[in-house]
């Protein structure tokens, strides 16, 4: 077993692939991991909150749940902020809560196997590098693994009372 | 007597169950070379909760075991002997045992007397540091404090009358205690139906052994007497009319009425029309199935005998709804041996007598099983309930949505299809109203604490309180119960001590020493209404605003009553003259209010100085739904809660007045209100900026009052709360979330809340 494991360690990187869903912002193009996701659904015009900030769009209701949605191109600063019929929220499951982010596009669910995924370099911007998990390149295109629940929670999203870091 | 602790029989048998799924449990992970103290405290405290509460139910052979197992337990956690694997082991097989009897009490399966004896052995010999065992004899134990009154009564074997064992058996039983003959047949043979009657501190089974020796099985029974003696009484008063009755005599009832029967007979069909009375008559322990014996079972009801000899099955026998009826039907067969009747006729006798018993065993048990489960409860998570709860919330809304769809189609509507939404409807309605209604309880609950608190506090205060209680069965929301007690604890023990006066006081003012607190509880509209009222000194209105002027705070002797008592409920304020350690301190009034309110209820007191003072408290029957207004401001829709609304007006530009340029209010009803504009709050965009076109809602907010502006009033519903930070966070002036006809989201305002941002935000 112990012999074996230096090996195994190569191997199992290269072997152990985890699903990841890919959607836009704007010309990016994130990864997230695909078991946080409950489901996608179209864009639906949801309740205001007061006085919630500009990228919480409001509620809405989910089979009976009461679900926040976030608008994260709002947060990032990305593309347009049009609601047209296209307009997707990912519902996610994070723990025991449930939040809806708005994106551009839902485009592919990857395999990403650890090799795959490569550190960001460190620099300050908007979306701060400790949400982000690496970066992974598909084909021509960079995309950006992003830790969903870590970002979500956050206090930053102000999506909770108290941030769980 | 025994009516009156029926009902509570299932508590006590679901309590004495988890208790001893918790002792089994704390047993089986007990460390036996380095016991936790607070473990085998736990152990013994299940032992004790199941010993006195058995006690008082009257199930003495539980009550018996568990002192038994108590004394040892008691031991062990003092150290004084030592834990050892076999002791634990013989603690198991007790739980077994106490669980089979638990079983039989519920007409379940039957508990083995010789199995419980030999455990009381066990344990008997492992208290006494005697490891051999068994070495006790039953009869020199002082198991059980106090006597017991049995009533004796078999019917003796020819071979036992004439080789002298009835004698011994006799004179056995005169040594344990007092024995009387009650009944006795006549003397030339001695065979037939006795019935003794033996006051003794030895438990049953020390006899029974012997009983069942000169008795065939099932032709005796023992029946502890003492806790039901009007009951047994009652039934033997049919005897009486026969003293000493032979056998011989019931017997012949078979085919012939009775002459000395005292039963109506108007029940019992045909052929062996006296035979009831005749049964009813030696078997006083089914008396109360007198009423309702319709004659079926006729023949079935020897098992419940033979299943069960020993156990005392009063809670059993009052279900029996009849079956069971001729329990001794046994004894009048044998009689019937006996005597020498015409062969033909003994052919009548035997065949429904002795072999249908048979044969209608196991039919007859049944019944009397599926009665006692009948009225069975499950213990159910209430997680589960709520989850159950929320869905049929789901299914109500989906309702509502099917049903807006189809109207907005008109007169398009399919007829079948209007009908069948009809029939959603009203099944959604039961549905939510039954599912409602497991979550709850009778407030029975809470009240039932209350002469305890008041007995104790009245001792102590050197008063005499007499606490009347009604409506008790009003049934409240689980959540509400345990959330209430606090709060009228509180407001209990207020009226106690501030409200009651002394005896001399009492008498000075010319009212009976003997002070009176009534607790009532009723419904009105949607609201539960508990009443706290006593007739003691009342509240000095004089009292409370010169303490209020004392404590700085901004009164005047034109507040209404309402306002003034409301003072009380300020944090800090008491009016006591002396601190004692029930009240005074002035902590408390404000936590019982902030309490009630937290619940959605409010408190009011009225008061009467020299008369009394009566607190209402009005809670919500449930906290998952509320009653709601639905206002409109811009775009959005908010509930607000309907108890919260005092009324609504059209302002004109007049009205509005403003203050140092920046604060609104509104002349209403002789005071000045703060106009608070929800757009504002909110900072959303109204329909119109003008306050003459939207409409003002008084809303009451903790006591104080402000006029809410909003676009328009759009309606009332009952809606479903939800809560809004389970998925998101608290959101000032928001009380939660609830989901609209349409499927749309709407929050539900925060009165309070709301006001007090009203204000800051008109302060700033």
């Amino acid at each position: 077993m112990e012999a074996g494991h230096k090996l195994g360690t190569q191997a199992d990187e290269n072997l152990v692939m985890q699903e990841y869903l890919t959607f836009t912002l704007g010309n990016e193009e994130y990864a997230i991991d695909i078991l946080k996701v409950q489901e996608i659904r179209g864009y639906e015009k949801p309740t205001l909150i007061a006085k919630a900030p500009p990228f919480i769009k409001g509620v809405i209701n989910l089979r009976g749940t009461i679900v926040p949605i976030v608008d994260l191109r709002i947060k990032f600063e990305l593309g347009q902020v049009d609601y047209t019929p296209l307009t997707v929220v990912i519902i996610l499951n994070l723990g025991a809560r449930v939040v809806g982010v708005v994106v551009d596009s839902v485009s592919d669910v990857i395999m990403l196997s650890a090799a795959q995924i490569r550190p960001a370099p460190d620099f300050s911007a908007t979306f701060d590098t400790q949400y982000i998990v690496g970066l992974a390149s598909m084909e021509s295109r960079m995309v950006i693994v992003t830790d969903i629940e870590r970002l979500m929670t956050s206090a930053d999203m102000a999506l909770v009372d108290e941030a769980m870091e | 007597m025994a009516i009156d602790m029926s009902q509570f029989y299932q508590v006590f048998f679901e309590e004495s169950a988890e208790h001893l799924a918790a002792m089994e449990n704390l047993l089986l992970n007990l460390d036996i070379e380095h016991p936790d103290d607070e473990e085998l405290n736990a152990i013994f405290r299940a032992a004790h909760s199941i010993k006195g509460s058995s006690g008082t139910f009257g199930f003495n052979d539980l009550a018996e075991t568990t002192h038994l197992l108590e004394n040892l337990l008691d031991r062990i956690r003092k150290r004084e002997l030592d834990l050892s694997t076999d002791k634990v082991d013989a603690f198991l097989s007790s739980c077994d045992v106490l669980k089979a009897m638990l079983e039989a009490h519920q007409g379940q399966g039957e508990a083995d007397p010789a199995e419980v004896e030999a455990l009381s052995r066990r344990l008997r010999a492992m208290s006494e540091g005697d490891a051999s065992g068994g070495a006790t004899q039953a009869g020199q134990v002082p198991s059980t404090p106090g006597t017991h009154r049995y009533r004796i009564e078999f019917v003796p074997t020819r071979a036992s009358v004439d080789d002298g064992g009835l004698d011994n058996f006799m004179a056995a039983l005169g040594e344990i205690g007092a024995l009387k003959v009650d009944i006795q047949p006549g003397e030339p043979n001695r065979m037939g139906f006795w019935q003794l009657s033996l006051t003794s501190d030895q438990p049953q089974e020390s006899f029974a052994d012997q009983l069942d020796f000169i008795a065939d099985s099932g032709a005796w029974r023992i029946v502890e007497t003492s806790s039901e003696d009007a009951h047994g009484d009652e039934a033997f008063g049919l005897f009486d009319d026969a003293p000493g009755a032979p056998v011989e005599e019931a017997a012949y009832g078979f085919f012939d009425p009775l002459p000395t029967s005292a039963e109506p007979q108007d029940d019992s069909y045909g052929f062996f029309e006296p035979l009831p009375t005749a049964a009813v008559a030696a078997s006083p322990t089914v008396g109360d199935a007198n009423e309702e014996g319709d004659g079926y079972g006729f023949f079935a009801p020897l098992p419940v005998l033979a299943a069960a000899p020993p156990v005392n099955s009063t809670g059993m026998t009052d279900e029996g709804d009849g079956y069971g009826f001729f329990a001794p039907l046994p004894t009048i067969a044998n009689a019937a041996d006996s005597v020498s009747i015409p062969p033909g006729i003994e052919a009548y006798a035997k065949s429904p007598a002795t072999s249908p018993v048979r044969s209608t065993r196991v039919s007859a048990e049944k019944p009397a099983k599926a009665t006692a489960s009948g009225d069975s409860s499950i213990r159910v998570n209430v997680e589960k309930v709520d989850q159950l709860i929320n869905l049929v919330g789901e299914l109500v809304i989906t309702q509502a949505m099917l049903q807006q769809a189809a109207q907005s189609m008109q007169d398009a509507t399919p007829e079948r299809l209007v009908n069948g939404l009809a029939q959603l409807e009203r099944n959604t309605r039961d549905l939510q109203e039954s599912v409602m209604s497991i979550r709850m309880l009778p407030i029975s609950f809470v009240f039932s604490r209350f002469p305890r608190v008041v007995r104790d506090l009245s001792g102590k205060l050197g008063k005499q309180v007499e606490l009347k209680t009604s409506g008790e069965t009003t049934e409240l929301d689980k959540s509400l119960i345990e959330r209430i007690a606090d709060p009228l604890t509180h407001l209990i023990r207020n009226s106690l001590d501030h409200g009651i006066e002394s005896p001399e006081r009492r008498a000075v003012a010319g009212k009976p020493p003997v002070g009176t607190i009534t607790l009532k509880a009723y419904h009105q509209g949607g609201n539960i209404v508990i009443e706290v009222g006593d007739d003691g000194a009342g509240i000095s209105r004089q009292k409370i605003l010169a303490k209020a002027r004392e404590r700085g705070m901004q009164v005047s002797d034109q507040m209404s009553d309402p306002e003034v008592f409301g003072l009380i409920f300020e944090a800090g304020f008491s009016t006591a003259e002396t601190v004692t350690d029930v009240s005074g301190r002035g902590v408390g009034m404000d936590v019982v209010r902030r309490n009630i309110q937290a619940m959605g209820g409010r408190v009011d007191i009225e008061s009467m100085l020299g008369i009394g003072t009566r607190m209402t408290v009005r809670l919500p029957l449930t906290l998952a739904i509320l009653d709601g207004m639905s206002i409109g401001v811009g775009d959005q829709i908010y509930i607000l809660p309907l108890a919260s609304v005092i009324e609504s007006l059209q302002p004109t530009a007049d009205d509005i007045k403003t203050m140092a340029n920046q604060g609104r209010v509104i002349a209403f009803r002789g005071e000045y209100l703060p106009v608070v504009a929800l757009h504002e709050l909110f900072g959303l965009t109204p329909a119109s900026g003008s306050f003459c076109q939207g409409i003002l809602v008084v809303i009451d907010a903790n006591g104080s009052r402000v006029a809410l502006f909003v676009d328009a009033l759009l309606g009332q519903h009952q809606v479903v709360i939800k809560s809004l930070e389970a998925n998101y966070r608290r959101v000032p002036g928001i009380s939660g979330a609830t989901i609209m006809g349409d499927g749309h989201v709407a929050m539900i305002l925060d009165p309070g809340a709301i006001a007090a941002m009203g204000r800051g935000a008109m302060a700033a």
